[in-house]
């Protein structure tokens, strides 16, 4: 991306001549300017208004127009929805009492009826959520505003996942074709879907009847921009009022216009790199732990990041079942690296490619280069490998890396359902080939509790193992960057969702 | 005549066939699409196993191959992997606000770039010809994404003149969806116009006027100014005929051109068009989407060649096809 590095650097050396130009009165205007309305840029668009798609850019539209049976606030706690309240009865039963008096947008009463369709369609061949939906075996309507759900066996995070599993309305939906649920999306939500401009954007407009009292904001523009500098221009001209991915290298700008607020919040997603334990040098702890004391964190989040990101000890974050408060980084500690390497048999270091994406993660190309200078330093011979990520994955699923860059958050907030995707041995991501009885254990254990408090204390159990073993060398949590006029009243979301009912001016 | 057609339309088809086939042929070293269109927590061994059986991946290449060479020729370009939806209807939904700028963008170029080439050719001597000289390089030589930026800048951010991004307010004709019917339509189109038609106006331009200054030093049109007829009628009908066959040749290729370059066009000013459908599906492996992007500009550029050719013998009945 050698491109679009001149282009911001060329960008940041014109503004400063640009901003004294400034003329007054502005010839144009977007017709969105009055406070009711919004207009909204994100970096990813949607692909389609189905909402059993399961990635943020989908799920961040899809949000507005359609309720889950839960949802989640701000700071990621979970809180009642559709469903007013839920149980676990049973290691595979759930029991939900639904909200009674909500409509769809089409006028359609809500009832256990829609809950069923809904979780039953999550079957179907256009769903992502297949393997959540193949998990439930039946959806019992016990009153029409109570369900039971019998799951296949224990899923004990499945009232955790329902923030992203969306409520469509039975009785129309039956007689639509998917592609016209894809384009024309009826749901319960605080917001209408109106229309759908494909690469370009999606108009909102309030549910005036929405069950949680109408949005303050009564029309929002959801506008896709890619390129960066573009971003920028429509926060700085005025045109937009919420800004997404805003680019760090641009952050003082913002910080210096009174007219403009800079957001910050940690987000969900930490970054860690995956070291293989087989038929390579990292097979020994010592190594692994050499590996993680040689790295200086705080160092890359400062020059790499710009201060954008938050040490991380562990996979999970906060909000998730599982994250373990009393796991704490290894300190940065070179000598000791050095030391350790000297003790597993490596006195003048080995050699290792540092594989990272370079279209993946927010500057994953310079955090590779940091890391492979920081192993040189103790003596490893570390080079980068930058690639596409189509590339990079092939590789990784064919445990062909040695040292590789991952970046994960769990959807349904659970560090069970993390490991058993990425940590459990033969976990299908398992790039690593990461291998070890005892978490094995604690994790097929924590299925069969049903006590909430006692299965997240023995994931916490679990966690600390792994970290304690280096399964992986973690980095930080990537920050996510918001810039909004200054009159907005927002509050970033753990999720990074763009939930327009919580804004108003 | 006949002859020449049926040559061209064998030679078309051969070109046809040789771009599918490389653009699949890039596409069995580009990785997994699965893995850049799938979120990887609901993956499970066997769902991928499932999906590659669905998308045809599980199938030797000559096989992929023959299948999509089938479909296509029946105009069905498959389904796209991250959108899941035919990807005909999602190159047709996009194909408006691309035909609408790159048009808009080769038609006033060269409007402007052939009215500064005649200019500075009549007047080589004057300030205002050698200016127009050094500006039209500076089109020619200002990368796309510099020139649209400075124009975001300075329109949008600081004077608030122009919208930074979109199409504005459009107007749907049936499956067109055009932004030339609203006000607000053309004040998104004005710096995507601009961006994109630069280069144009200085190829244009320095083209014209080498023709130009070379056609007018010619006996004929001396005879034609000595005949007294009028400088319209020297410069417009006898010296401008001859230069306007170099110029139609350019600009067949450049509307071409244009396309191809409205990816970092569209891509700065965020316009719904092909361009910016093909970079998205280029980061997921979108393979369909790109194999059919190739495959239909292929087709549109080489209907141009055929049609710029054709054009030749009505410009210049000198030219013979047989």
């Amino acid at each position: 991306m050698v491109q679009s590095l001149s282009r911001r650097t060329f960008l940041k050396g014109l503004a400063v001549g640009a901003t004294t130009l400034a003329l007054p009165g502005s010839l144009w205007q977007t017709g969105l300017s009055q406070p009711s309305s919004l207009l909204a840029v994100v970096k990813a668009g949607p692909d389609t208004m189905e909402p059993t798609r399961d990635n943020d850019p989908n799920l961040q539209v899809v949000a507005n127009i359609f309720d889950g049976l839960l949802r989640r606030d701000p700071t990621g706690k979970l809180l009642p929805a559709l469903a007013t309240s839920f149980k676990r009865t049973d290691l595979d039963k759930w029991e939900f009492t639904l909200r009674q008096g909500v409509k769809f947008h089409n006028g359609n009463p809500f009832d256990a009826q829609d809950v069923k369709f809904s979780l039953e369609r999550l079957k179907g061949d256009f769903s992502e959520f297949q393997s959540f939906g193949g998990a439930i075996k039946q959806v019992q309507i016990l009153t029409p505003f109570k369900v039971q759900v019998i799951t296949d066996g224990p899923v004990p995070f499945f009232a955790n996942n329902l923030h992203q599993i969306f409520i469509l309305d039975q009785e129309s939906s039956a007689t639509r074709s998917e592609a016209e649920i894809a384009q024309k999306p009826i749901g319960t939500g605080a917001y209408r879907f109106e229309q759908w401009v494909q690469g370009s954007f999606v108009d909102l407009e309030a549910n005036p009847d929405y069950w949680d009292g109408a949005a303050t904001i009564k029309r929002v523009r959801h506008q896709v921009v890619q390129d960066d500098s573009t971003r920028l221009a429509a926060l700085e001209s005025g045109d937009a009022q919420l800004v997404q991915s805003l680019p760090v290298q641009f952050a003082d700008r913002v910080r210096a216009n009174s007219a403009l607020k800079l957001v910050v919040r940690a987000g969900r997603q930490a970054i860690f790199f995956s070291p293989k334990v087989v038929d390579s040098p990292l097979a020994d702890l010592r190594v692994r732990q050499a590996l993680y004391y040689a790295i200086d964190t705080q160092a890359i989040i400062k020059t790499v990041l710009g201060g954008f990101g938050a040490p991380a000890a562990q996979v999970p974050d906060p909000p998730t079942v599982g994250f373990n408060p009393d796991i704490k980084r290894l300190s940065f500690d070179p000598a000791r690296a050095r030391g350790l390497l000297s003790e597993a048999g490596f006195p003048n270091g080995f050699d290792l490619t540092v594989d990272v994406t370079n279209d993946q993660f927010a500057n994953d190309v310079e955090v590779g280069q940091a890391v492979a200078q920081f192993l040189s330093r103790v003596g490893i011979h570390a080079q980068v490998r930058a690639r596409p990520s189509s590339l990079f994955f092939s590789d990784v699923d064919a445990h062909k890396l040695d040292f590789f860059i991952v970046g994960w958050f769990d959807g349904a907030f659970d560090f069970g359902r993390t490991a058993k995707v990425l940590l459990v041995t033969d976990a299908y991501f398992n790039g690593s080939l990461y291998s070890n009885a005892q978490f094995d254990a604690l994790i097929k254990q924590s299925d069969a509790i049903v006590n909430a408090q006692e299965r997240a204390k023995l994931l916490q159990r679990a966690n600390k193992l792994v970290m304690d073993d280096v399964a992986l060398v973690p980095l930080y949590y990537e920050a996510q960057v918001w810039g909004t006029a200054s009159g907005l009243q927002f509050q970033p979301r753990s999720d990074s969702w763009t939930v327009y009912h919580d804004l108003s001016f | 005549m006949a002859g020449y057609l049926l040559r061209r339309l064998l030679q078309s088809v051969v070109v046809l066939f040789s771009v599918s086939l490389i653009s699949f042929v890039i596409f069995q070293y580009l990785g997994d699409p699965i893995r850049t269109n799938y979120n990887p927590q609901e993956l499970t061994r066997q769902r991928v196993v499932q999906l590659r059986r669905e998308l045809g991946l599980d199938q030797p290449f000559y096989l992929q191959y023959a299948h999509w060479l089938e479909r296509a020729l029946h105009g069905d370009f498959g389904l796209s992997y991250r959108q899941r939806l035919p990807v005909m209807r999602l190159i047709l939904a996009r194909a408006p606000a691309t035909l609408e700028l790159a048009t808009l963008a080769l038609f006033s170029g060269t409007l402007l770039g052939l009215l500064l080439g005649i200019w500075s050719a009549l007047h080589p001597r004057s300030l205002s010809a050698k200016s127009a000289i050094v500006t039209s390089l500076l089109g020619i030589s200002t990368p796309t994404f510099v020139v649209g930026l400075l124009l975001i800048l300075l329109f949008s951010v600081s004077w608030h003149w122009l919208p930074p991004f979109g199409r504005g307010t459009t107007v749907s004709l049936g499956a067109w969806r055009s932004g030339l019917l609203t006000l607000s339509g053309w004040q998104h189109l004005i710096m995507p116009v601009i961006t994109l038609g630069l280069f144009q106006v200085g190829v244009m331009a320095r083209l014209t006027r080498s023709g130009m200054l070379e056609v007018l030093a010619q006996d004929y049109v001396r005879t034609a100014w000595a005949k007294g007829l009028s400088s319209t009628q020297v410069v417009g009908k006898h010296a401008l005929r001859n230069v306007l066959i170099p110029v139609i040749t350019v600009l067949g290729m450049s509307y071409g051109e244009l396309i191809a370059f409205s990816i970092v066009t569209e891509s700065i000013f965020q316009w719904p068009g092909l361009g910016n459908l093909l970079l998205h599906a280029v980061f997921s492996s979108d393979q369909p989407i790109v194999v059919a992007y190739i495959v239909l500009t292929s087709l549109l550029i080489l209907s141009l060649n055929l049609v710029v050719d054709l054009l030749y013998v009505a410009l210049n009945p000198r030219i013979r096809y047989g």
